[in-house]
Formats: structure tokens, C-alpha cells, sequence
């Protein structure tokens, strides 16, 4: 599969870096912290590059699915780029454009997989080859839920930046976001992927509980 | 399920070999001669063949989308872990799997 044009990879020892730090702030180790933000700072273009890959995930599930067909290929890409828009806040951090390209490819990898089942039903294709689509299917809808629970996570957690928003809220170029905007945005917009997966309004968290009103003291 | 098939006075007698269920060990079962013999073993290399058919296809399927699992196993890590680590980065922590918290200063 390809995966030219992602750019220079970053050496691999960074991701077993952030892997082991990670592991040990798990433990409680709050020590290791500016370790951690030491490394980000040192490789920004680390969630840029990944969302690179998850693209050319995408590409490559859209390229099975459609096979010669062109126009099913078109309409997939369309359907994959307005699903990132949906997901997406405007502005949103390369981190956040890298978690709703997971989201979107595990999407593409569930329809494709759950359309191949429909085939091999529809083909006659024997029980041995059934049970392997099915088990197929599983592992891809947990994929998939675990996906949207890691972006609705992040989402509800972290505010994007506070500069901008406006920019990109006012231009639809912009405002697609995925992993070909850069913009910085401003304003803090609201989880999208919390919007998609529930119909009523999410579960409060700590940090959405409000403020307490202080009460006013005379002079 | 292997199958064997014996030469004895110029007569054919055909044997499988199963592993018995209670005892664990393999035995060999007379199953008969002449030309039901060969029907079953006609019958039971049909069947080996059909698996082995059934097993091509499935490992087909599987070469087929080997790359591209490989690029969702890769993109599910790195994600896991750079959303991980920005989380810890602003503060957060999670304990046992629980929700990601505030961490109290």
C-alpha cells in the first residue's frame, strides 16, 4: 500500500519515548510531565504526519471498495471529506484532525467490511468464510466505537485554541478542517462528535459544572 | 482427520486415525474395504479438498487487506498515544480505565 508523501517519518524511537512516559504518568508519576511536553514541543509535526497516514488509510479503503469504479470512488471521498467536516470543530489541533481521521477511516473500514459480508451472503460463500467476515465486522465496530469515544473525549476536554475560530467559522475553505487546515482558531466550539453520537445533550463533566457566584460583600 | 488405507493380501482396508477424546490418544479405526471404503475415502478426500479451498479463500481475503490493517493498527496506536499524551500534557489523568480527570494540584 502506498504511503508516499506523508512526509519524513518521525524516527520511531519518539513514538517508544512518548509510549514509556506515557506508562509511567499512568502509574501516577506526575514527575514525567515536562518530559512529556518536552517531547511534543520537540516534534510538532508528529499528528500531522500520523493524520497523513490515516488519509492514506482512507484512500486505501476507498480504492477497495470502489474498485474501477470511478464514480463510486468520487462519492466516497466526498461522503469521507463531509464526514470530517461533521466531526471536526473549526480550528481544531492537529491532535483532534489526527483523532477524527481515525474516526473516519475505521467508518470506511466498517462499511466496506459490512458490505463485503452483504456480497459473500449474497455470493453463496461457505461458513468458514461467513464466520471470518463476522469476526471481521466485530473487531471493526469496536475499532470504530473506541474511535469516537477517544475524539468525543478529547473534544469534551480540550477547548481549541483561544485565537481565532472566527476565521474559520467564516470561510468554508477553512472551516474544513481535517488534516489539510492549518488554521488557529478562536473561539472554543463545541464537541461535534458528542453532538453525532448522542441525540440529547451529553453528560456534564467536572469542568463543565459551573462556576460557583461568589456573593457580593458590602462595602 | 487423517486417513490410510492398507494393502493385505491384495485386499484394501481402510483405516482412519482420530485422537480419542477421553484417553488424548490416536487411534486408528477400521472403517472397511472393497468399494464402500473407496466411497468414503473418495468422500472424505472431497471434503479435505473443499476445506482446503475454504482456507485459500479466507487467507486471500486476509493478503488482500494485510497493508491496509497494517495502517489502521498504526494510525489506532499513534492516535491512542499522542491523544494520551496531550491529555497527561494539559493536566489530565485517568485511573483504571475510569474517566479522564483534572489532575488535583
Amino acid at each position: 500500500m502506498a504511503t508516499e508523501g506523508i512526509g519524513e517519518p518521525p524516527p520511531p524511537e519518539v513514538l517508544t519515548e512518548i509510549q514509556g512516559v506515557i506508562a509511567k504518568a499512568k502509574t501516577g508519576d506526575t514527575s514525567v510531565l515536562p518530559q512529556l511536553r518536552a517531547i511534543l514541543d520537540r516534534h510538532p509535526g508528529l499528528s500531522r504526519h500520523f493524520g497523513d497516514l490515516g488519509k492514506h488509510a482512507e484512500s486505501a479503503w476507498i480504492a477497495l471498495a470502489a474498485g474501477n469504479n470511478a464514480y463510486l470512488r468520487e462519492t466516497l471521498t466526498r461522503e469521507a471529506k463531509a464526514r470530517r467536516t461533521e466531526l471536526a470543530r473549526p480550528g481544531a489541533t492537529p491532535v483532534e484532525a489526527l483523532l477524527v481521521q481515525r474516526v473516519v477511516a475505521c467508518g470506511l473500514q466498517l462499511d466496506y467490511l459490512t458490505a463485503a459480508e452483504a456480497n459473500a451472503l449474497g455470493a453463496g460463500d461457505t461458513y468458514r468464510q461467513l464466520q471470518y467476515h463476522s469476526k471481521r465486522i466485530e473487531r471493526a465496530q469496536r475499532m470504530y466505537l473506541s474511535a469516537m469515544g477517544a475524539l468525543v473525549t478529547f473534544q469534551k476536554l480540550m477547548p481549541v485554541p483561544q485565537v481565532v475560530a472566527e476565521i474559520a467559522m467564516g470561510d468554508p475553505v477553512r472551516a474544513d478542517v481535517g488534516c489539510e487546515s492549518r488554521a488557529q482558531p478562536a473561539r472554543v466550539a463545541p464537541p461535534r462528535a458528542a453532538e453525532y453520537l448522542f441525540e440529547e445533550e451529553p453528560v456534564a463533566t467536572e469542568r463543565d459544572e459551573p462556576e460557583p457566584v461568589l456573593a457580593r460583600v458590602p462595602c | 482427520m487423517a486417513f490410510e488405507t492398507r494393502r493385505s493380501g491384495g485386499n484394501e482396508y481402510l483405516y482412519l486415525s482420530e485422537r480419542d477424546a477421553k484417553t488424548g490418544r490416536v487411534v486408528k479405526r477400521y472403517w472397511g474395504r472393497g468399494p464402500k471404503a473407496d466411497a468414503a475415502a473418495k468422500a472424505l478426500e472431497a471434503r479435505r479438498q473443499q476445506r482446503a479451498a475454504e482456507r485459500l479463500a479466507v487467507e486471500r481475503t486476509r493478503a488482500e487487506l494485510h497493508a491496509v490493517d497494517g495502517m489502521m493498527a498504526e494510525l489506532e496506536t499513534v492516535a491512542v498515544a499522542l491523544m494520551e499524551a496531550t491529555l497527561l500534557a494539559a493536566g489530565f489523568h485517568r485511573a483504571n480505565y475510569s474517566r479522564w480527570r483534572k489532575q488535583r494540584k
